[in-house]
Parts: structure tokens; C-alpha cells; sequence
């Protein structure tokens, strides 16, 4: 619709002129669509009343957009407070307020006051939780932080975490920093997790449960033991006493220490076992070497001792198990009483350590006939591997 | 926006043209005549469409006398008032603006009685 036209053109208001009737009752038709400023009316326009220009300057506290109106803002159109202005959802316990207050944008929730947002809220600046304000997640809610983000708790905060984490990458807690385990709280990891610790640890008590775990090394560690104790099993050749026995302890030709000495034989029938005491239960043995030298230095031929890895548990029920293949001092006869040589013996079939039996190894002595030849040992020990540490 | 028709008018019209011109052009100074043809067309129409007045195409018969042809450059909603006068009436466009304008002038210089339409 258009502006209300004028009934005749600029200047046709003549002074002379005929005005006719029609011209009145047309004049007068137009009234009732003008605003009556004094008094009020009321109008129901087909299409926009539209201003422009300076445009309406509304004063006093009086006006209103009644019941079921809306004031619609069409694309790029605004509405603008400026400074010192409000623009007030007025509630009943509190306010939410849009004001400039000194020339600052402002907008405030006041207590009691709700502001819902069911959309998305996209906060480039700061959102700060005041003192004695809280941002709590309620049931069902989530608080995300996605790729690229950083959440920072700086020293003197407090995280109280009551629920259960999850977590799936990694938590690094940095030089300075720890992570303390209060009387009655526990760390637990679930059947094929990995702790792993490159560090000091420091355990005042370590506890594993069940009957089957172990302490585990990544990487098998090497043991070795002395021989403790020598088990003669021969006196004067034959395999009873209480003859002298065929092996006894001595000092070391060499030296003041003691070493193991064989009684000088012509034949056959010398034999011992030393037995090695505080194995690694579970580890593997691998070898035992043998420190050895003839004592007759008239004996050039002598049957040169012999070595098997054995073990046993009850000698009324079973005898030996071997561990190794026989193994021949790794001396030859013509040398044996002049040269110290050390024989190692390869354990064979992976034998494994178990609680309850004897470990040893199973010595023939050496003789010659008619000279006679017996012989020291210096050193003998047991080799072997461990990656569980049982008992 | 005008739309222009060619129309004719009589010696009478012309005169009272040159009349209202002058009157005119004390409020609109860029005035001239075509600019009161086409004023007086809107005053003539004024009573023309008047409800109370039941025109029939019997009033717009042609009036014998010295003629001038003219270009009238009626505005957009006195041309849509003539041709509904001319279809209502079946005459034709020219004809209702011919009185018109010639019944405006008449009116314009103080006489209250309507003139035309020419050809």
C-alpha cells in the first residue's frame, strides 16, 4: 500500500477554484485511517506502516507490545542499547538484565534467575566461576575437552574426583609432582595391565596375591652358585663307610683357602656329589664349571674324572635325575697334575629349579694304576637363568 | 510514474490553462502547463468518479468547438481512475480524460460546470 495521495497536486488549491463535494467526502474518508495522536486509535494496516528518517522517539514508561504481539527484527535490522540503557526479562526473585553500564555491554543473570541454553554456546573469552559460584554437570550432562584443548589445574587447586576415571591416554605427572595413596586407598591393575615403573620405586610392602604370581623379570637374570656343601659317596672305593671317605676338605695348595681334595686312587669307585644350596626356585639351569688339578705329578696317564648335573629328592623313592650329558675334565691325563682346568658342564633339556629337590653335581674321581692319582677342586659352581622369582 | 495519452481539449481549456498556471507556479515554481493539464485531469476526475453523481456515457458525449490536440501525462492513479470510468462506461480512456481535464479547469478558474469532452 502506498502513502494516503494527495487530492489534487501541489499548488491546484487555487484561489478561485470550485471544490467539489466528492473532494470532502474523500478528504474526509482518509481520517479514519490517520493516527489520532491525543487521544488514541487504533488501526489494523494491510501492509507496513514503514519510517524512516529520524524515525519514532518513544518517551515516558507507558508503552506496550500487548498480549500475544511480536516485534520482529528483519535481516540486518537492529535493536541497539546504548550506553546506560536495559533491556529487563523481569522475573519475580531476580532479573536477567541486558544493560551498557558504563559503556560496557553487560548482561546478568541475577539470583533466582535461569538462563537455559539448549543450543550451542561458543565462548572465545574467558568464563570465569567466581568465588562461591559452581558449574555443576548434571546427570546425563558431559564435559568434553577435545583434541587440541588443554585443561589446566594450577597449583592450589583442588580436584576431587569421587567417581570412577577412565582413562585412556596417558597421565604424566611431572618432576616435582607424585601421586599419593592415602591410608586405605589402593591402586589395582586388572588382569593383563601393565605397570610399568623406570624409575626408583620405593615399597614399604608388597603384597601379591593368589598362590601363582611371581615377581617377574622382563629380562631373565643370570645367577650363579658356589658349591656348599661336597657329599662324599665312596670311602676307600666302596660305596659304605665308615671308612674315610674318598673326598674331604683341605687348604688350597695355591692358597690358604679351602679347596675339595680326592684320595689318591689306582682304581675306580671314587665318587662325590657337590651339592648346591639356595637355588633361584623356578630358574634354569644352564651349567656348572669345575676349577680342577691332578695332585700326582709321577701320574701321566691317569682316567681323568668325570661330571653330571643331577638331581634328587627322596633316595628311597627314586635315585637321580640328570641334568647334563657326562662330561670328561676338559684336562688331558698328561697335564692333569700340573695345569688347573676348568670343565663346563651344559646343563641339558631346560632343567627348571623345583622346591623340594637336591641339586648337585655328580663327580667320578680320577685314578691311575699303579702311580695313584687324586685331585683338588678349587672351584664349582652352578649356572642358570631366572625370569619369575618363586619360592 | 505518468502514463501519457494524446486527448483533446478546447479554446476555453487552453485559456483557463494559462489562467491557473500563474496561480500555480506561486506554490510550484517549476510549473508549467503540461504540469497543469495534468493537475486539472485529477480535479476533473474528482468529481468524474464521484459515487453520488451517476455519470452515464451519455454525459460524455462530444462537445463541438475549436480544439487543441495535447499529451497528457496523467499520474499512474488518475490514469487507473479514467480507464475504469472508460470501461464502466465503454468509452473510451481519452474521451473520460478529455472531460476531465477540461472540467478540471473549468473548475480551477471558478466555474462550477463541467466541459467536454472534445475531439
Amino acid at each position: 500500500m502506498s502513502n494516503l495521495a494527495r487530492l489534487r497536486l501541489a499548488g491546484f488549491w487555487t484561489q478561485n477554484s470550485v471544490v467539489d463535494p466528492q473532494e470532502f467526502e474523500d478528504f474526509d474518508a482518509a481520517r479514519p485511517k490517520l493516527a489520532n495522536f491525543e487521544d488514541g486509535s487504533t488501526h489494523a494496516p494491510s501492509a507496513f506502516v514503514t519510517v524512516g528518517g529520524s524515525g519514532f522517539q518513544l518517551t515516558g514508561t507507558g508503552h506496550s507490545l500487548a498480549a500475544l504481539a511480536r516485534l520482529n527484527v528483519e535481516s540486518t535490522g537492529e535493536i541497539r542499547l546504548k550506553n546506560g540503557s536495559l533491556l529487563k526479562a523481569d522475573g519475580s526473585l531476580g532479573d536477567i538484565r541486558l544493560e551498557v553500564l558504563t559503556n560496557v555491554a553487560t548482561l546478568t543473570v541475577q539470583a533466582s534467575a535461569v538462563m537455559d541454553i539448549a543450543g550451542a554456546a561458543n565462548v572465545t573469552g574467558n568464563l570465569d566461576i567466581e568465588s562461591a559460584g559452581e558449574l555443576n554437570l548434571k546427570s546425563g550432562g558431559t564435559l568434553a575437552a577435545e583434541s587440541g584443548s588443554t585443561v589446566t589445574l594450577s597449583s592450589g587447586a583442588t580436584v576431587t574426583i569421587a567417581a570412577n576415571a577412565t582413562m585412556s591416554g596417558d597421565m604424566t605427572v611431572s618432576s616435582g609432582g607424585s601421586i599419593v595413596f592415602q591410608s586405605g586407598g589402593t591402586i589395582t591393575g586388572a588382569s593383563g595391565s601393565t605397570v610399568t615403573l623406570q624409575g626408583t620405586t620405593n615399597l614399604y610392602e608388597l603384597k601379591l596375591i593368589g598362590s601363582a604370581s611371581w615377581v617377574v623379570f622382563n629380562t631373565a637374570r643370570t645367577w650363579l652358585r658356589a658349591g656348599a656343601v661336597v657329599l662324599p659317596l665312596s670311602y676307600a672305593g666302596t660305596s659304605t663307610g665308615p671308612d674315610d671317605p674318598d673326598i674331604w676338605t683341605e687348604v688350597s695348595d695355591a692358597t690358604t683357602a679351602p679347596c675339595y681334595r680326592t684320595r689318591s686312587a689306582t682304581s675306580s669307585g671314587g665318587k662325590s656329589v657337590v651339592e648346591f644350596r639356595d637355588l633361584p626356585i623356578g630358574g634354569e639351569i644352564t651349567s656348572v664349571t669345575i676349577t680342577t688339578k691332578g695332585t700326582n705329578l709321577l701320574s701321566l696317564s691317569a682316567t681323568m674324572p668325570t661330571y653330571r648335573i643331577v638331581s634328587w629328592e627322596d633316595s628311597s623313592a627314586a635315585g637321580y635325575t640328570n641334568h647334563s650329558n657326562l662330561t670328561t675334565d676338559a684336562g688331558s691325563a698328561a697335564t692333569f697334575p700340573a695345569v688347573e682346568t676348568e670343565t663346563t658342564i651344559s646343563a641339558t633339556g631346560t632343567p627348571i629349579v623345583t622346591a623340594g629337590r637336591r641339586y648337585g653335581l655328580l663327580i667320578t674321581h680320577p685314578f691311575e694304576n699303579p702311580a695313584g692319582q687324586a685331585m683338588r677342586v678349587y672351584h664349582v659352581a652352578m649356572n642358570g637363568t631366572v625370569e619369575e622369582h618363586q619360592v | 510514474m505518468s502514463v501519457s495519452t494524446t486527448l483533446y481539449v478546447d479554446d476555453a481549456a487552453v485559456a483557463a490553462n494559462a489562467l491557473t498556471l500563474t496561480e500555480v507556479q506561486t506554490v510550484v515554481p517549476s510549473a508549467d502547463a503540461a504540469y497543469v493539464y495534468t493537475g486539472a485531469a485529477r480535479v476533473g476526475l474528482n468529481r468524474l468518479a464521484s459515487s453520488k453523481r451517476a455519470y452515464t456515457s451519455a454525459d460524455y458525449t462530444l462537445q463541438s468547438g475549436t480544439v487543441t490536440s495535447i499529451t497528457l501525462a496523467a499520474e499512474d492513479d488518475d490514469d487507473a481512475r479514467a480507464q475504469a470510468i472508460a470501461t464502466a462506461l465503454g468509452i473510451t480512456k481519452a474521451r473520460v480524460l478529455s472531460k476531465a481535464v477540461c472540467t478540471g479547469l473549468s473548475l480551477l478558474t471558478g466555474h462550477d460546470i463541467e466541459q467536454g469532452p472534445f475531439s
